[in-house]
C-alpha cells in the first residue's frame, strides 16, 4: 500500500503531553485506537474535522500536527 | 485485535464452515442437489450459520466490551463502505454466472434439477460476496486502510 504524503507529529505531541496513550487520544476525539495508530503510521489520512480535533487536543495549530511530505 | 476485526473473522470462518460443508457435500457427490437431504442440509447450514455467528459475536462482545460499545469512526465506516463495494461487484459477477448456468444444457435434466442448480449458483454468489466483504474488511483493518 502506498504511503500517504501527509506526515504527522502525533507521536511526539503525545509524548510531550504527559505521554498520552493512543487510546487516550482516540477517546478524546471519538475515534478508535486502531485509527490513531493508522494515522500515526501514515497509513490513513484523517478527515479535516478529525485533523482539527487532534490539533485541538494538543492545543496547537493543524500545521503543527500535519505536514505535506514531498518525499 | 479490534472488535470490528473479530466480527469480520467470525463472518469469514462461519460462512466457510457452514456453506463449505453444504457445497462440499454437493460437489463431492455425497448429496444429490435435488434431494430432500440436500435441502435439509442447506437449511441446517443457514441455521447453523446464524447460531454460530450470534454465539461467537456475543463472545467477542464479552472479550472486548469497551471496543464493541463505541460507534464506528470515520476510518471504520470507510472500510465498511469500500468492502461492500467489492462485495457488490463479486455478487454481480456471480449473478452473471447464474445467467450462464441457466442456459447450460444438461442432458437428461428435469426442470426441478435446473431450478435447484440455479438457486445453488445464486446462493454461492451471495456466499462469495459475503466472503469477499469479510476478507476486504480484514485486509483493510489490518493494513490501516
Amino acid at each position: 500500500m502506498a504511503k500517504l504524503h501527509i506526515g504527522n507529529h502525533i507521536r511526539r505531541l503525545r509524548f510531550e503531553h504527559g505521554e498520552m496513550t493512543q487510546s487516550d487520544l482516540a477517546e478524546r476525539i471519538g475515534m478508535t485506537r486502531q485509527t490513531i495508530a493508522a494515522i500515526e503510521a501514515g497509513k490513513y489520512g484523517p478527515s479535516l474535522e478529525a485533523a482539527f480535533r487532534i490539533a485541538h487536543v494538543f492545543n496547537v495549530g493543524i500545521e503543527d500536527v500535519f505536514e505535506w511530505d514531498e518525499a | 485485535m479490534s472488535f470490528r476485526e473479530k466480527t469480520a473473522w467470525i463472518t469469514l470462518v462461519t460462512i466457510l464452515v457452514c456453506f463449505g460443508a453444504y457445497y462440499g457435500a454437493i460437489i463431492s457427490g455425497m448429496l444429490r442437489q435435488t434431494s430432500w437431504q440436500a435441502f435439509h442440509f442447506g437449511i441446517m447450514a443457514i441455521v447453523g450459520l446464524v447460531l454460530l455467528q450470534v454465539a461467537l459475536n456475543l463472545a467477542a462482545l464479552l472479550v472486548t466490551p469497551r471496543d464493541s460499545r463505541s460507534a464506528s469512526d470515520e476510518r471504520e465506516l470507510m472500510i465498511h463502505a469500500r468492502s461492500h463495494v467489492i462485495g457488490y461487484y463479486v455478487l454481480m459477477i456471480g449473478m452473471a454466472g447464474t445467467l450462464i448456468v441457466t442456459h447450460l444444457p444438461m442432458r437428461g435434466e428435469s426442470l426441478v434439477d435446473l431450478i435447484v442448480r440455479i438457486v445453488n449458483v445464486g446462493v454461492a454468489a451471495m456466499v462469495c460476496a459475503a466472503l469477499s466483504v469479510a476478507i476486504a474488511q480484514i485486509v483493510m483493518l489490518r493494513r490501516g486502510y
